[in-house]
């Protein structure tokens, strides 16, 4: 049967070979610890090298375990599943979350908040119909936490020209 | 022990302070809440509050995370009765008792059932840690830096092997924390490891981003990617018949079918499975369930509506509570992901796990023991009585407010830890990472258990090398290592080799009678 989705959302697959990339850096950056402290063959870098190589064992089991499930015909079940799933939404979110964290200390909690809240109400499709109603809740839900964090809890939260 | 007794009715005592017993109610509200709604959990709930407790004193804060996970472990089975759904995983056989005594009417009934076994589970772990404490911490004393490492082996492969049937996943998840938890300044030298050139990695990563992100965030990005669900989760209208406070209470007859027999031993089953590092409330659920039933007067009624089975299960789920606080507090070893967190508490608020704790920090320690007691006998059924009523409304919150104000408690949260915008960013980092493993099948909470057990692993290696010239064979040579790393070996035979074999048998065994005409 032919797969459902492009190469690069078969996360199945894609995410322990990006695993293979990140332990490869991993242990080529520890051939880069100081060992200038160490006696024996037990130093710093020890540990993270014997990770390294558990690692790629590990990774060649699961690579190993999801050829056979694709040789068996069982992940075709999941893979109807994850085409079903959708994945710009979670893009989206993610997209906003950093320019939130960007804007979080130049525009204040107030000002960040509120748009951050409010765009997270466009992107989970709160109450398409009333502009209105988002915007009280935006409102509400910044103003909720405002006074938890910062009157409640004393955390000195960003304001935006000292004032918000 | 009369000064630990003492000192236990201490904790008794700060209860009653108004504003302790404050946080105790609204603790044990917000975990029955986020228990309740499907989606959402205790766990969840702790994680959010790891932020906040910067700015809380460390009583209230444990007395608050006690609750929680007490209430957490409870409410999961509101919505496995009501709507089939378990608000916690460990309420799985819960969902399956008690939905088919929803479905005959009997709903409020198995809601009764489900809260007096949590209360009678509950109140047996937490009275069973209170007085195995000391006897625990007198034997962890005992045990030395090659024992320690051996232990904390176990604890990992035991983590891992939980998880039947992605072992090799729960590896590379295992080893994927360790990894993180080697970033920053090395346990042993002055020697920093993995900053790729940045200061800001020099003090390593903290665990609250691990935690906001892996919990929090991901399960804000795992709603917006589900295409076309439900924005509430609606109850059919008129499904549910209007219910009385009287129904919740179970008669003394089916009190008296079931047996106070099994309430006793599935909570003891719970309280030591609670100990095993990984293990968790669902297995705690399962094996009380199995036990009950091969031990029923009525097996025939499992599955199709047994209170007995309610009573195990929940028993057992809540008993564990307690069992899980053991290897946290003496080792720093988390029996399950919820005191993963509350560990993340002790240490931010400057506790360190070991033997001694309750020794030296027992003021601070016996109100958390004691809020676990009062959240099983006192707060479990009078918030059923108070709120049962209202238990069903809970599942219709709309989502999207609700996972609006999780991203924003989770973020702010983050950038409480240091004041820093680094940590939001660290933060929504393991949020994408956590979303990926969840969506590839990955256990997220033992990518935590690995980060926090990653140091200790090193560290008790190393120092058990360099204490004997770095001669390995002291791990075989020494009895308390020798110990664990036995039960390590035990435990990898009876969940891996052997239903493995049994598996190979069974299906050898199906083709061999195909083959037979």
């Amino acid at each position: 049967m032919p797969s459902l989705r492009p190469w690069w959302r078969d996360i199945e697959l894609i995410f322990p070979l990006c695993l293979f990339v990140v332990t490869s850096i991993y242990l080529a950056a520890s051939f880069e610890i100081s060992t200038a402290f160490d006696s024996g063959f037990v130093n710093s870098a020890f540990v993270p090298r014997v990770v390294a190589a558990v690692m790629y064992v590990a990774l060649v089991f699961v690579l190993r375990d999801v050829w056979r499930r694709r040789r068996s015909g069982a992940a075709e079940a999941a893979e109807a599943e994850a085409a079903g799933a959708d994945w710009t939404g979670p893009a989206k979110i993610v997209a906003l979350t950093a320019l939130y964290i960007v804007a979080f200390r130049p525009l204040g909690y107030v000002i960040s908040t509120l748009l951050y809240v409010y765009a997270l109400f466009y992107l989970l499709g709160f109450d398409e119909k009333s502009l209105l109603k988002r915007v009280v809740y935006a409102i509400a839900i910044t103003a909720i936490f405002y006074i938890l964090f910062d009157a409640i809890f004393n955390v000195r939260l960003p304001k935006a020209g000292g004032i918000l | 022990m009369s000064d630990y007794l003492a000192g236990i009715l201490g904790g008794f005592v700060a209860l009653a302070d108004p504003v302790i017993l404050a946080y105790l109610v609204i603790g044990f509200l917000v975990g029955a809440f986020f228990a309740a709604v499907p989606g959402l959990t205790a766990v969840l709930a702790i994680a959010l509050l790891l932020p906040v407790t910067y700015s809380l004193d460390i009583v209230p804060a444990l007395v608050m995370c006690a609750a929680i996970f007490m209430s957490g472990m409870y409410a999961g089975s509101v919505t496995a009765t009501t709507i089939n759904i378990p608000g916690a995983p460990s309420s799985m056989m819960t969902a399956i008792e008690g939905n088919s005594l929803m479905r005959r009417g009997e709903g409020a009934n198995a809601l009764g059932h489900a809260a007096l076994g949590s209360m009678i589970g509950g109140g047996i772990g937490a009275l069973l840690l209170i007085l195995v404490a000391p006897v625990t911490a007198d034997i962890a004393l005992l045990i030395r830096t090659p024992g320690k490492f051996s232990l904390v082996l176990f604890a990992l492969v035991v983590i891992v092997i939980a998880q039947r049937d992605a072992i090799a996943k729960g590896t590379v998840a295992a080893l994927l924390g360790i990894m993180f938890a080697t970033v920053g300044v090395d346990v042993m030298q002055p020697v920093a490891r993995f900053t790729f050139g940045t200061e800001l990695l020099v003090e390593g990563i903290n665990m609250m981003p691990i935690i906001i992100g892996a919990f929090a965030v991901s399960e804000v990005l795992v709603q917006a990617s589900m295409r076309g669900a439900s924005r509430t989760v609606d109850l059919e209208a008129g499904a549910i018949p209007r219910i009385r406070r009287r129904d919740f209470l179970p008669t003394r007859a089916e009190i008296r079918e079931i047996g106070w027999w099994t309430y006793l031993k599935s909570a003891v089953i719970g309280y030591f499975i609670g100990v095993l590092p990984g293990a968790g409330g669902s297995m705690a659920a399962f094996v009380a369930y199995a036990e009950a039933m091969r031990k029923s007067r009525r097996p025939q009624l499992f599955g199709k509506g047994s209170r007995e089975g309610i009573a195990a299960a929940e028993s057992a789920n809540n008993s564990m509570c307690g069992g899980a606080y053991v290897p946290m507090l003496m080792f720093g070893i988390p029996g399950d992901p919820t005191t993963a967190v509350i560990l993340g508490v002790l240490t931010i608020s400057g506790l360190q796990p070991g033997p001694r704790l309750i020794e030296t920090q027992l003021p601070l320690i016996a109100p958390m023991f004691a809020a676990l007691l009062v959240s099983a006998i006192v707060l479990i059924p009078l918030t059923l009585f108070l709120f049962g009523p209202y238990f069903l409304k809970i599942v219709s919150i709309r989502r999207a407010p609700l996972y609006s104000c999780i991203a924003v408690v989770a973020l702010v949260g983050a950038y409480v830890a240091t004041y820093s915008t680094f940590q939001m960013a660290l933060a929504l980092f393991f949020g994408v990472l956590a979303f990926f493993m969840r969506r590839a099948g990955y256990p997220t909470v033992t990518l935590l258990l690995g980060f926090i057990l990653g140091p200790d692993l090193e560290q008790y290696f190393r120092r058990g090398l360099s204490l004997n010239h770095n001669d390995p064979t002291i791990f075989v040579t020494s009895p308390d290592s020798l110990f664990f790393l036995g039960l390590t070996v035990f435990f990898f035979y009876f969940m891996v080799i052997r239903p493995s074999r049994q598996l190979n048998a069974d299906e050898a065994d199906g083709t061999n009678r195909q083959q037979t005409p």
